[in-house]
């Protein structure tokens, strides 16, 4: 039994009311009915290959010691990509940290963010450029050609969707 | 049903043995119902496509826990509630949501195409629809799937995982909350 609480206003729909409700409720099916928004061809693919992906090929996560980073467009999609920024400071247990960057070692510092329509990493361990190996699975390097960083900065689009994109920085 | 119509719990069979085109049958028949939900339960337009395939893959990997005779729209009003309120979540934050609920305030009848009385009920029910912000994610969630998408308060119950006894309290005080802040609303279409 819920306790009464004397200071508790209770909210109750007047009859006239009601009658506003029901008929403004109807009024917004009759609109519905008539402008539904619907997934994109592009949307339904990406749905079906998902699904119909052999469960071992999901998602697959790499090994906290392995040199790349994985990272999910849907948490890029969202705003400051907290979720990928805890896999960086994940994979590289790094013993300090300052603001938002991962510190991998006493020289290297990696940090990511969302630019408008594009993700951006920021590399530093004192090198002058560095090479970004990008595949859509975790040992899928080889055939991909690396993309130089350009001030120490890369960058790639967000095309949106659900699969993970993997990131190899030398 | 017939072949040309085969039952969700026909397609979800077939789907389960790899069939493409069962899976895709179901993502026709109900991905309207999940966008509107995603929109109704405030997931920004821009967020929304992205949203709306997790729900369905989340609903496609675990297909095989889906119990036989239970209706499958009420499963995928389940994961799509869920998966709004996580993005929300994600998403407290942001400002968007604030200037969204702005630029909606700032929309003029006059702005719409069509005869007055049109754009009239196309303002009632763009202020319904932003109305819902103020209510609480459980209330607006039963208001929207009892109120907007049909469903009788035992199914609401089991999409929402709540008693139908508390379904029915809070779209009680849903619709109690929402006359109060339409009120003026209505009084300014009265007046007009």
């Amino acid at each position: 039994m819920i306790p009464w609480n004397p200071l508790k206003k209770t909210r109750q729909e007047t009859p006239e009311g009601r009658r506003s409700m029901d008929a403004l409720v109807d009024e917004w099916r009759t609109g519905e009915s008539t402008q539904a928004e619907r997934l994109s061809p592009g949307a339904r693919h990406r749905i079906v290959s998902e699904a119909l992906r052999p469960t071992s090929a999901r998602r697959a996560m790499p090994a906290l010691s392995s040199p790349f980073l994985p990272f999910s467009r849907w948490a890029l999609g969202a705003a400051v990509p907290a979720v990928i920024l805890a896999v960086v400071l994940g994979i590289w247990a790094e013993p300090r940290r300052q603001g938002g960057l991962a510190v991998a070692d006493a020289d290297t510092r990696i940090q990511v963010s969302k630019e408008g329509g594009e993700v951006v990493f920021l590399i530093a361990n004192g090198k002058p450029s560095h090479q970004v190996y990008k595949s859509d699975a975790p040992y899928g390097f080889r055939s991909s050609s690396p993309q130089q960083t350009r001030d120490g900065r890369y960058r790639d689009g967000l095309d949106g969707g659900p699969e993970l994109v993997f990131y190899r920085i030398e | 049903m017939d072949d040309t119509d085969p039952s969700d719990e026909s397609l979800v069979a077939s789907a389960l043995d790899g069939d493409a085109a069962a899976l895709d049958r179901l993502i026709s028949r109900h991905d309207a119902k999940v966008l509107r939900v995603l929109r109704l339960l405030g997931v920004p337009v821009g967020d929304r496509e992205d949203v709306a395939q997790e729900v369905f893959i989340r609903v496609f990997r675990h297909l095989k826990g889906f119990r036989k005779g239970n209706p499958f729209s009420g499963w995928i009003y389940r994961i799509a509630v869920n998966a709004a309120h996580d993005h929300r979540h994600r998403l407290s934050r942001r400002r968007r949501r604030e200037s969204e609920w702005e630029e909606g305030l700032d929309q003029t009848p006059d702005a719409a195409p069509g005869p007055a009385e049109q754009a009239d009920r196309r303002r009632r029910i763009e202020w319904m629809e932003q109305a819902l912000e103020g209510l609480s994610p459980r209330e607006r969630a039963v208001f929207v799937l009892c109120e907007l998408e049909g469903l009788d308060s035992p199914e609401a119950g089991r999409a929402l995982r709540i008693s139908a006894v508390t379904v029915r309290r809070h779209l009680a005080r849903a619709r109690a909350r929402l006359q109060e802040m339409l009120a003026p609303v209505e009084k300014k279409s009265s007046d007009d």
